[in-house]
């Protein structure tokens, strides 16, 4: 006799507001990590399977950071063999400035200004001309790609089988980098008009240029205003519930206000401001809502996918994995896990910070994806976090206090707990 | 009592004609309709009255007309219905094998199998063996439509799978698979889907959402609502918004679960408890006892403490109801502890209010029950 399987899907949408009808879903995986000492820190990590593989992962160096490839016409400068399937180093900006990696000492004194602006004004067109060809390619090669159909088969573990040509670097390209076609012929008219001097306009409105060519100072103006809006959250949580990191949110829980200014703290967003504002103007909720869903639906999947590959490289290989800096300070960027005052590329190319930097980020994807089957979904994300939960958004993974609402970042004082 | 005309018995010719071009049928109304009045007025068709009597594809056709009028004006009085049944046993004497197969399942199937002759069973299973000997697609669903009357659905299941592969494609090209055939095939996808998403397993949810999506793609609404409702049920983690679209479909069509499902992901998800609210409504008038649950929670996120009173009150009226069964009883229970404070706040929202009503009515000589049935 065929049993009737209960219908979880009902009881996921119920359970956050009505125990009374159904028994909630046990979640036992949702503390984040304390940092207010180093024994708190490690009785919250020592049963968290995950952040103990990849933490070890990272002491044995069998996951290695290196220095971003730089290409330069045809020579192509490559320290490493790049882990393909996960990285696409050539559509993120350069993590040094290229005035650190001219050596002009042996030109004389008198010469040396000009023969650098020179090296590096070539080196800079190079460049410009190469990310043009990238973006083009990019767009040409895309396929669209609906966030929430790969959502569900990464969940049903029929990713493969749905689409078989996926890798993590042809998700992001297909669903974010594509956008940067918009900007090709404002930034080719700004190329012809000032030539090299369009690195100064880029410093000066970061926005015109594509992202692959933003310089340091620009990345790091970009970096500030995408900086998490805590504000957001204070206004979502004006009960104080037993713990903080169960709750669950829709995103039709926000006014259509504060869903204008999430989407305009997040990275990933690629609507233009003018849009959202009108999209506000002519209440079209539904579709700021979409787009809010989007960018949380984006972020599942590029983590899962990067775990998964993780996961399967180190099970399978011996040799470590490499991963360039830009793509670390990237992945930092799009998931807010930095602080106001910090410089992501000063951070990620001094050995210790770079320790604070991966640390946030194992941290972040432990907290978020303890419990979980990677490899094939068989134990649910959705059923953790809820449908499309929007409070995500908000957790790092740490806290200073186990009664704390609000996130609280590692930094170089927490170094000796790992 | 004279015999009630037929005329104003059997529905009108509009209706008839749309059902006629529907099912693409050959004969029209106009032919067809002095054959029903004339097999209504004798209770039998015979070779003298008309030449269609001895034609066993007529008389099926005019069966299906009767059971498709069934469906549209969801009622049937019972001279058609005995209609029904004698051109369903005139089709099968005449050798019309759907008619054959039908027959058997109402005899094999029926719900009080000692009623029947031991020597009709007996027959029907021997003509059922001889069709599916023959490879008559229809016989595979009876038999699959009987193993899982029997709970035996691995069976059900494998009889399914053939029927659908006897069957074929449905397409224009295929001008025999028309109407009956695509219904057929619809209801055979909506089965064998079900039965996948009740056993579970990333493969079967795959497998059954294909099933569903061809089932709604092939037959009208009416007749694949619950494909309509599985399918919500897939989406409702993943894309919400369909979900609520497939699920508001349901409820055009009085599919009575539909409406918990959608009140709750209105009020939950989409945070629109006054829409939410109109939901249960309308599952608390097919007495859905998580309506009432649901109801009661919108009224108190919109604090109409009125309402919520007047829910309560209706709710601890089926608590006191003895015919109520047990797992309701114990969620009623349930829910009351949980909304303990919420109880406690009502009444002290609406004790000033119940106290000058009390004082109104034993003024009163004459006391009126304004509320309706359900205490509203």
């Amino acid at each position: 006799m065929l049993v009737p399987r209960p219908l979880i899907n009902r009881q996921l949408i119920r359970c956050y507001s009505s125990p009374g009808i159904s028994d909630p879903i046990k979640q036992p995986f949702k503390q984040p990590f304390i940092l207010s000492s180093k024994d708190a820190f490690k009785d919250s990590t020592k049963d968290i399977g995950i952040y103990q593989y990849l933490n070890q992962l990272i002491k044995e160096q069998r996951i290695q950071f290196v220095q971003d490839p730089i290409k330069v016409g045809k020579k192509v400068v490559l320290p490493h063999d790049y882990d393909t399937y996960l990285t696409s180093p050539e559509t993120l900006p350069l993590t040094i400035s290229l005035k650190s990696q001219e050596d002009v000492s042996k030109v004389p004194g008198w010469r040396r200004l000009p023969t650098l602006g020179y090296r590096i004004g070539k080196k800079l067109l190079t460049m410009y001309r190469e990310s043009i060809q990238t973006t083009w390619r990019v767009w040409r090669q895309c396929e669209k790609l609906d966030t929430k159909e790969v959502l569900r088969e990464l969940e049903f573990g029929n990713l493969e089988n749905k689409f078989p040509d996926i890798s993590r670097k042809k998700f992001v390209q297909d669903v974010i980098r594509v956008s940067e076609v918009k900007k090709l012929p404002i930034f080719i008219l700004c190329l012809f008009v000032f030539e090299e001097l369009t690195f100064l306009l880029m410093y000066l409105r970061p926005q015109l240029g594509l992202y692959r060519c933003l310089g340091n100072g620009a990345f790091n103006k970009i970096s500030k205003k995408y900086l998490r809006n805590q504000e957001l959250f204070k206004s979502l949580l004006q009960e104080k519930p037993q713990n903080p990191h169960e709750l669950y949110k829709t995103v039709y829980a926000l006014p259509t206000k504060t869903k204008v200014d999430l989407l305009q703290t997040l990275f990933i967003n690629k609507q233009p401001r003018w849009k959202l504002k009108l999209w506000q103007w002519f209440n079209q909720d539904a579709r700021l809502s979409d787009e809010v869903n989007k960018v949380l639906q984006y972020l599942i999947i590029d983590d899962w996918l990067i775990l998964k590959r993780v996961i399967e490289h180190t099970m399978t290989k011996t040799t470590p994995m490499i991963i360039p800096y830009n793509e670390l300070v990237n992945c930092i960027l799009e998931r807010q896990l930095y602080q106001a005052g910090e410089d992501l590329n000063v951070m990620v190319n001094d050995p210790i910070d770079r320790k604070v930097l991966i640390q946030r980020l194992l941290c972040y994807w432990s907290f978020k994806f303890n419990g979980i089957n990677i490899e094939d979904g068989s134990i649910n994300f959705t059923n953790k976090w809820g449908v499309n939960n929007i409070m995500l958004f908000n957790y790092t993974g740490t806290v200073n206090n186990k009664f704390d609402i609000f996130p609280w970042l590692i930094t170089k004082d927490h170094l000796d707990y790992f | 009592m004279g015999k009630i005309p037929f005329k104003t018995l059997f529905p009108s010719k509009k209706l008839l004609n749309r059902v006629l071009f529907h099912m693409d049928s050959d004969l029209p109304s106009r032919k067809l309709l002095p054959l029903f009045e004339r097999l209504y007025d004798h209770n039998a068709l015979t070779a003298k009255d008309t030449a269609y009597a001895d034609i066993p594809n007529v008389i099926f056709l005019m069966n299906r007309v009767l059971v498709e009028l069934k469906h549209r004006t969801k009622q049937q009085p019972i001279p058609l219905h005995k209609m029904e049944l004698y051109l369903l046993k005139k089709a099968a004497k005449l050798g019309n094998n759907d008619a054959i197969a039908l027959l058997c399942y109402q005899i094999l199937g029926s719900s009080q199998p000692t009623t029947q002759p031991q020597e009709d069973i007996v027959q029907s299973q021997q003509l059922l063996k001889q069709l599916v000997k023959q490879n008559h697609p229809l016989s595979f669903k009876v038999l699959a439509d009987l193993n899982c009357h029997m709970g035996q659905f691995d069976e059900g299941k494998r009889w399914y799978k053939q029927y659908l592969k006897a069957i074929g494609p449905i397409t224009i090209k295929n001008p025999d698979i028309k109407f009956w055939g695509s219904q057929q095939k619809g209801e055979v996808l909506e089965k064998l889907g079900e039965i996948e998403f009740r056993e579970g397993g990333d493969e079967n949810i795959i497998a059954c959402e294909k099933r569903f999506l061809e089932s709604i793609r092939i037959t009208p609404l009416k007749n694949s609502v619950k494909s309509y409702f599985y399918l919500a049920m897939l989406y409702i983690k993943y894309d919400p918004s369909k979900a609520k679209v497939l699920l508001e479909q349901c409820c055009t069509q009085g599919f009575k679960e539909a409406f918990n499902e959608l009140g709750y992901l209105e009020m939950n998800y989409f945070q629109n408890s006054r829409k939410a609210r109109e939901w249960f409504k309308l599952g608390m008038e097919v007495m859905e006892l998580q309506s009432f649950f649901g109801y009661f929670e919108c009224c108190v996120t919109l604090k109409d403490w009125s309402k919520t009173h007047k829910c309560l009150k209706s709710i601890n009226k089926m608590l006191s109801n003895e015919s109520i069964s047990e797992a309701n009883k114990q969620s009623i229970i349930k829910f009351l502890q949980y909304h303990e404070a919420n109880i406690k706040l009502i009444q002290s929202k609406l004790e000033p209010a119940l106290k000058s009503d009390v004082k109104e009515k034993t003024s009163d000589t004459v006391i009126t029950e304004t509320a309706s049935k359900w205490g509203f």
